[in-house]
């Protein structure tokens, strides 16, 4: 089961990360995430926040697309594509949700930067980080 | 005259339901594949020819898509049953892949369904697929996702 794991630079995902804050997979960003109260079978909001490694400018217009799955069990959340707007526009915040955890256990949500761009360059500006959120 | 039983009405409904739903749109097995294939290719080894059939939609749209393989021998079209099967959704142009498995069901005369396949971004996926069994094969597919 992929779910990015301790990989290495090899693999197509870096390490799945612990607590709210940590770079992509490429180094490109420095991200970090919050939500209203996660619970089983409730509406959760995420707010990620992206920033150009490079520059400290926020990751603006970044296109995201948060994948929610839960790796033990196989098993992705019902609400697949959740939206996803930047709030306000140009701050590199993202307002992603509604997103349900229709189980309980260790989920991994992976935020996916600049989905639409290629990523055979290694200054294309598609980036994802990958974290653990654990679901009572 | 007597009044129709409810019992009646029901399965009158449920017969006209079927013949509207039809079996035209179905390969054997139906499972809401289409009656026509998204492509065909053959296996790198050139034993097996493999018709790939795409649902809900066809051509996919961004989700989770169930895939269905009709597989037959090169050779003289017969169907192959008995083969396992693994594949990897796999989008070449990001680096990376899936993060769920996908599940394979053999339903006979050379079907395989394949479900739990989660294409989640539009653009071109690779179905890399691996046969194994009486024939050991590859095919890598390629479906451009809505």
């Amino acid at each position: 089961l992929s779910d990015g794991g301790p990989q290495g630079c090899a693999q197509p995902y870096g390490a799945t990360l612990y607590n709210t804050a940590g770079t992509d997979d490429d180094c490109k960003y420095q991200t970090s995430w919050s939500s209203t109260p996660i619970m089983e079978n409730a509406n959760t909001t995420f707010f990620f926040t992206a920033i150009h490694t490079a520059d400290g400018t926020p990751a603006s217009g970044a296109n995201v697309y948060a994948e929610v799955f839960l790796p033990s069990a196989n098993h992705l959340s019902p609400t697949a594509n959740p939206p996803a707007v930047e709030t306000p526009p140009g701050s590199g915040v993202y307002t992603i949700g509604p997103v349900v955890f229709d189980q309980p256990g260790q989920w991994t949500v992976r935020f996916h930067l600049h989905q639409e761009c290629r990523d055979f360059l290694p200054n294309s500006p598609h980036g994802h980080a990958a974290y653990y959120v654990n679901v009572p | 005259m007597t009044r129709p039983s409810l019992r009646s009405l029901v399965g009158l409904a449920l017969v006209a339901a079927l013949a509207a739903c039809g079996g035209t749109n179905a390969t054997a097995g139906d499972g809401g594949f289409p009656s026509t294939p998204l492509s065909s290719v053959a296996s790198t080894g050139g034993a097996l020819n493999v018709s790939v059939y795409t649902a809900p939609e066809q051509p996919p749209v961004r989700g989770v898509v169930s895939i269905r393989y009709v597989v037959k021998e090169a050779s003289t079209g017969t169907p192959v049953d008995g083969l396992t099967l693994e594949l990897t959704p796999w989008m070449t142009a990001m680096g990376h892949g899936a993060s769920v498995t996908p599940t394979v069901q053999a339903l006979g005369q050379g079907i395989y369904d394949v479900s739990n396949v989660d294409m989640f971004m539009p653009g071109p996926w690779q179905l890399r697929t691996t046969f194994s069994g009486s024939v050991n094969d590859t095919v890598n597919p390629t479906v451009q996702v809505q």
